[in-house]
């Protein structure tokens, strides 16, 4: 059988490009990389939104 | 991720220390029943998650758990060590568990990544992304239970919606879920920031003021929301383990009822045989004139005749008497008349013919005073009714002694019923039923509530945004906001489109496998439902209803190659009695296609599950082959099958 996965970036710049927002290159796959590495626990939980919390806002700052 | 090595102290009917190394690949476990397959696929499943589920979904004891010769031999502890590699990364998981003398038991966990001891939390993180609990169903699973899976099938089920759950995380969708549940618990602090900033300012203080109040009030929402959650969650519990336990007794329920129905049949019969009873009572204080008429009619008839004969003798006699009397006083005896020659002739001739037809009338009168008692003796028909009646009474009474047998039967093997615990169980689930009901109702409620509390704080949000947009942090924090929100809106678009390619993804994969399993030509293909439950299409593009046990094992195998095609990450399948259902032909179908299952697949078979002709078939796949080898009861050991 030939193995072709559906591939969540790809979904995620396709609705990108459809709602016409611009997005920093490479931020929708260091999203998917942490929520990836994440887990349903609690602790797990509030580690990766300290790390998106911190990127995005390095983003908005640098935007200035 | 595949299992390098497993080893097994003292664990269940293991008895001491038993250790495999393995590669990725095709593994074979032989085993007899009760040789100890269910407990090599729930020491993995235990040495994960810390417990061990009975084939009834029952906890099993540490106690019962440790080996009865050990404990006999004084150990006190079993434990069961997984090694595992994922990529480049290798894992050793350690479940260990002491069991006090008193029964206590005390578990040790112990996990290294690349020989490096991992904390507790990262412990549990590493399981969860290695082979989550929730998802293990579609990986470790015995093959008779593999029927459930048609859950997906139904669209408003607890049960479905748990395992759509399962499918979904094995699929990675929640990926894209936790993004934007990250990302708006994100957003939401950065709203409060910013609502906290414009506060201090004097000109956002009441917009700040409002907003806050907005947030306290949804954040309060949600909170009642997650406990009505929980609530619902708790409820779906109660009913699931509650129908579990019922599922067992719907056989006894069935034999409940149809005792119910023969008692009342009973009770019928008995009615009908009391009323019968009267009835024959009635006709018997009648039916002796039947029997004794049988008797008497011949008598009765015999002295009728006797009458007729006597009546006209006596006739012939007072004739005679009268012509006599005419001849001697030549006058006739009836008119007066005199008589001539001629009629003295012919009346001579006439008592002459007399004197020869009858003579006098013999005096045997005595017996005919008997004639009207004997003839008040006749047949009224109330014998036959009689007869017809006991006919009747045997019939029913031959109906009720079988229906009785019958309630005997049931009796007898309903005796065994738990019945206070069945009834409890209903009254709970039905309790549980209605609860949730609520609970569904205030949820749908409180979602209203919630939508209007967003919009509420969305309206405020804004007016702060508008107010603070060109002012220092206020405007950094807005742009945080923006591309959070931006972030929001793309990740639930994708959300969308993600799970339908993974929907038509997981269609085609399950298709593609269930061609090369099944055997019935007239089979076109699966379609999937929004639960991911699969049907069975014919080649006129019909769903095929109906389906057998052996078909539903086929679908349900078609899914779980799918889904392993599919996942994030793949993981090992251990398949316990994987052929229970199947004709031959099915089982040579799946064992061609193991190869295509997983990276590792073991199949834990009893011996009528696989011939030598089966092996045959995958003689180049199998990596190795273990047997369940029994020294006595309490002592099972894995061997390599070649040193048997």
């Amino acid at each position: 059988m030939e193995d072709r996965r559906p591939d969540p970036l790809g979904a995620l710049l396709d609705a990108a490009d459809e709602c016409g927002i611009s997005l920093p290159d490479g931020l929708l796959a260091e999203i998917l990389q942490m929520e990836a590495a994440s887990s349903d626990q609690e602790a797990a939980r509030l580690m990766v939104q300290a790390q998106l919390r911190s990127l995005i806002e390095t983003i908005a700052r640098s935007s200035s | 991720v595949i299992i390098t090595a497993l080893r097994l102290e003292d664990f269940g009917i293991f008895y001491g220390t038993q250790a495999v190394t393995l590669e990725p690949g095709l593994y074979l476990v032989h085993g007899r029943n009760g040789r100890g397959k269910t407990t090599l696929l729930n020491a993995v499943r235990w040495a994960l998650y810390g417990h061990y589920m009975d084939r009834q979904g029952r906890l099993v004891p540490g106690e019962v758990i440790l080996n009865r010769q050990a404990r006999r031999e004084g150990r006190d502890q079993f434990s069961v060590e997984l090694s595992l590699r994922e990529g480049s990364d290798e894992y050793l998981l350690r479940r260990r568990q002491f069991i006090s003398a008193a029964g206590a038991a005390d578990s040790q966990v112990y996990m290294e990544r690349n020989r490096q001891p991992l904390p507790a939390l990262d412990r549990e993180r590493a399981i969860q992304l290695l082979l989550s609990e929730r998802i293990s169903q579609f990986f470790l699973f015995d093959g008779e239970q593999l029927q459930r899976y048609e859950a997906l099938l139904l669209h408003e089920n607890t049960e479905s919606h748990l395992m759509r759950q399962s499918v979904e995380q094995i699929l990675g969708l929640p990926v894209l879920d936790n993004a934007l549940r990250d990302l708006g618990a994100i957003g939401t602090e950065f709203n409060k920031r910013l609502a906290r900033q414009a506060r201090q300012l004097q000109q956002l203080e009441q917009l700040g003021a409002r907003a806050e109040q907005a947030q306290a009030d949804l954040d309060s929402k949600l909170a009642d929301i997650g406990q009505l959650h929980d609530q619902e969650r708790k409820q779906e519990g109660i009913i699931r383990e509650r129908d579990q336990f019922l599922q067992k007794y719907e056989n006894s329920f069935d034999q409940l009822k149809k005792l119910e129905t023969l008692d009342e049949k009973v009770a019928d019969l008995q009615e009908q045989e009391k009323a019968l009873a009267t009835l024959l009572a009635d006709e018997l204080r009648e039916a002796w004139r039947d029997v004794l008429a049988v008797a008497v009619e011949p008598k009765t008839e015999e002295l009728r005749e006797k009458l007729e004969r006597k009546q006209r003798a006596l006739a012939t006699q007072l004739t005679r008497e009268q012509m006599e009397k005419s001849l001697s006083s030549r006058r006739c005896a009836l008119c007066g008349q005199a008589l001539d020659l001629d009629h003295e002739r012919r009346i001579m001739d006439e008592l002459a013919r007399l004197g020869s037809a009858g003579g006098e009338a013999k005096r045997d009168g005595d017996d005919l005073t008997q004639l009207p008692l004997l003839a008040s003796i006749v047949r009224t028909g109330h014998a036959e009714a009689a007869i017809r009646l006991d006919r009747q009474m045997a019939d029913l009474n031959s109906q009720e002694v079988t229906h009785k047998q019958e309630a005997a039967r049931l009796r007898e093997a309903l005796q065994n019923l738990p019945e206070g615990e069945v009834s409890r169980a209903q009254k709970e689930r039905d309790l549980a039923h209605q609860q949730l009901g609520r609970l569904r109702s205030a949820l749908e409620h409180a979602a209203r509530e919630q939508a209007e509390l967003e919009e509420r704080l969305r309206r405020a949000r804004e007016e702060i945004r508008r107010a603070g947009a060109h002012s220092g942090p206020q405007a950094e924090l807005t742009r945080a906001i923006e591309l959070t929100e931006d972030l929001i809106r793309v990740i639930e678009i994708a959300k969308g489109r993600f799970r339908e390619e993974l929907r038509t993804s997981v269609e085609t994969s399950a298709t593609d496998a269930f061609k090369q399993l099944t055997n019935e030509p007239e089979f076109d293909g699966l379609r999937i439902n929004d639960n991911y439950g699969l049907e069975i299409i014919d080649s006129r593009g019909d769903i095929v209803t109906g389906r057998s046990a052996g078909q539903e094992q086929v679908v349900a195998l078609s899914l779980i190659a799918a889904l392993n095609r599919n996942a994030r990450s793949g993981a090992p399948v251990i398949m316990d009695t994987p052929f229970g259902r199947l004709d031959p032909e099915h089982r040579s179908n799946i064992l061609r296609f193991l190869r295509h299952f997983a990276d590792q697949v073991f199949l834990l078979v009893h011996g009528g599950e696989v011939s030598d002709a089966d092996l045959h078939i995958i003689a180049a796949d199998i990596q190795a082959e273990f047997e369940l080898h029994r020294d006595d009861a309490d002592r099972t050991a894995i061997i390599p099958r070649s040193r048997i």
